[in-house]
């Protein structure tokens, strides 16, 4: 049994008991370190903040908002990532051997002119053949001009 | 709410993926076209509605019966007159687009077009939301009138002209092949490469099919005209003039067998 009045086991002078550890000096954070210390300081501060707001306790709000705005985010990594670039075409330049004259230019317009002409001639009679001179397809409307009641 | 953010993002991912491909769309004959044909539709709804509500009026003529008769007659007016209008723009926009014609030739019949939609796009303004039944009935006769005293004509002349066009841009273009392998023919006797012979006789053949393609162009505008100068038979007057046209679809046809067959005379020689 412990008697509450018993004060033989407590030692009325603390400082002169050498059982207790000794705590080496807390030396204080220096350059980068406290910048660090500080910043983790602040996030934690805004965090509890955050998690106390209405905006992040109610769920309705918090959950559609940041999908919507992760797949947002989503979309646009993937198309910086996978999207069309206009990459412009380089044309290497190759050897082309040195021209020479040849008379030909005079055949090439001609068989130019007659296939052209042929193209042309055959489109033309698609044409006629589809001409609809009585414009059956734009005729005026019929239209009621008795109307009295 | 999560609904509605669902909505925002869907609408927001088919604007970035669609947004890049949606192009305006240009005002052409094709489209004027569609728009009469849904003006048109809009016009037969108003039209059906009225003739409906007229009908219950009729039967059973109360003072509510003949308040609604009033207000689907005022809507089928308006439709009417609207329906004008974008018939007349779908016929403006068949001869912008057509080959034939010159500016000249065009701007004459956009002179005679343009009044006309104007009168119509003036006279829906003309209709009111208080206007009596005997109001709407006058204005509907104001448009009656316009219809078939001006617009009847003009329609006519414009369908016409569309055809017209449509022929003239046909036989010059021909006209140009032909003067092309005349070219061609001249330029390859005087090498030795081709015989004129039967090329000379082949010419002044279709020459002869040219001119008769002029003559029937030239006699149906001058029928076409008669349309303003006559005080009835307009539709008689529109119906010979498409017939004047109508005579030059064989002489076209000859003209495109005759090109044909001289190229392929002219490849045959050549070989």
């Amino acid at each position: 049994m412990i008697n509450p009045n018993d004060n033989s086991n407590i030692n009325p002078n603390p400082q002169e008991s050498t059982s207790l550890p000794v705590e080496p000096p807390v030396s204080e954070p220096t350059g980068w370190k406290l910048i660090l210390s500080k910043a983790k300081l602040v996030a934690s501060i805004e965090l509890g903040k955050f998690k106390n707001s209405k905006f992040y306790t109610n769920k309705k709000i918090f959950l559609p908002v940041s999908i919507s705005f992760g797949l947002i985010f989503l979309i646009l990594i993937l198309g910086l990532l996978f999207g069309k670039r206009n990459v412009a075409q380089v044309a290497l330049e190759t050897p082309k051997p040195t021209p020479t004259a040849q008379n030909t230019s005079q055949a090439t317009t001609s068989r130019d002119i007659l296939s052209e002409s042929q193209i042309k001639l055959n489109s033309l009679k698609n044409e006629i053949n589809n001409l609809d001179i009585k414009q059956s397809r734009l005729q005026p409307p019929s239209l009621d001009f008795d109307i009295k009641f | 709410m999560k609904k509605t953010a669902i909505a925002i993002l869907v609408f927001s991912i088919l604007y970035l993926v669609l947004g890049t491909s949606i192009h305006a769309q240009d005002f052409d004959a094709p489209k004027a076209y569609a728009d009469y044909q849904y003006q048109l539709s809009v016009y037969q709804k108003a039209y059906s509605e009225f003739q409906e509500a007229k009908s219950f009026y009729q039967g059973n003529p109360t003072l509510q019966l003949k308040s609604e008769a009033r207000r689907k007659t005022l809507k089928m007016l308006k439709e009417r007159d609207n329906l004008i209008v974008v018939y007349l723009t779908a016929i403006r926009m068949h001869i912008w687009e057509s080959k034939g014609f010159d500016e000249n030739q065009k701007n004459a019949i956009y002179a005679k077009i343009d009044p006309e939609i104007e009168w119509y796009q003036n006279h829906i303004k003309n209709y009111l939301d208080s206007d009596e039944p005997v109001d709407l009935f006058n204005k509907s006769d104001e448009s009656k009138s316009r219809l078939e005293t001006n617009t009847t004509p003009i329609i006519n002349e414009g369908l016409f002209d569309i055809s017209l066009s449509q022929e003239i841009g046909i036989r010059l273009a021909h006209q140009q092949i032909f003067t092309d392998l005349k070219k061609y023919i001249d330029d390859q006797v005087a090498v030795g490469k081709l015989k004129i012979d039967p090329f000379n006789r082949w010419i002044n053949d279709t020459d002869a099919v040219l001119q008769q393609l002029q003559k029937n162009e030239d006699s149906a505008v001058v029928k076409i005209q008669t349309l303003y100068s006559q005080n009835f038979g307009v539709g008689a007057t529109y119906r010979n003039s498409v017939e004047i046209l109508s005579s030059s679809i064989s002489p076209l046809s000859q003209l495109n067998s005759y090109l044909t067959e001289m190229l392929i005379s002219i490849q045959n020689q050549m070989k």
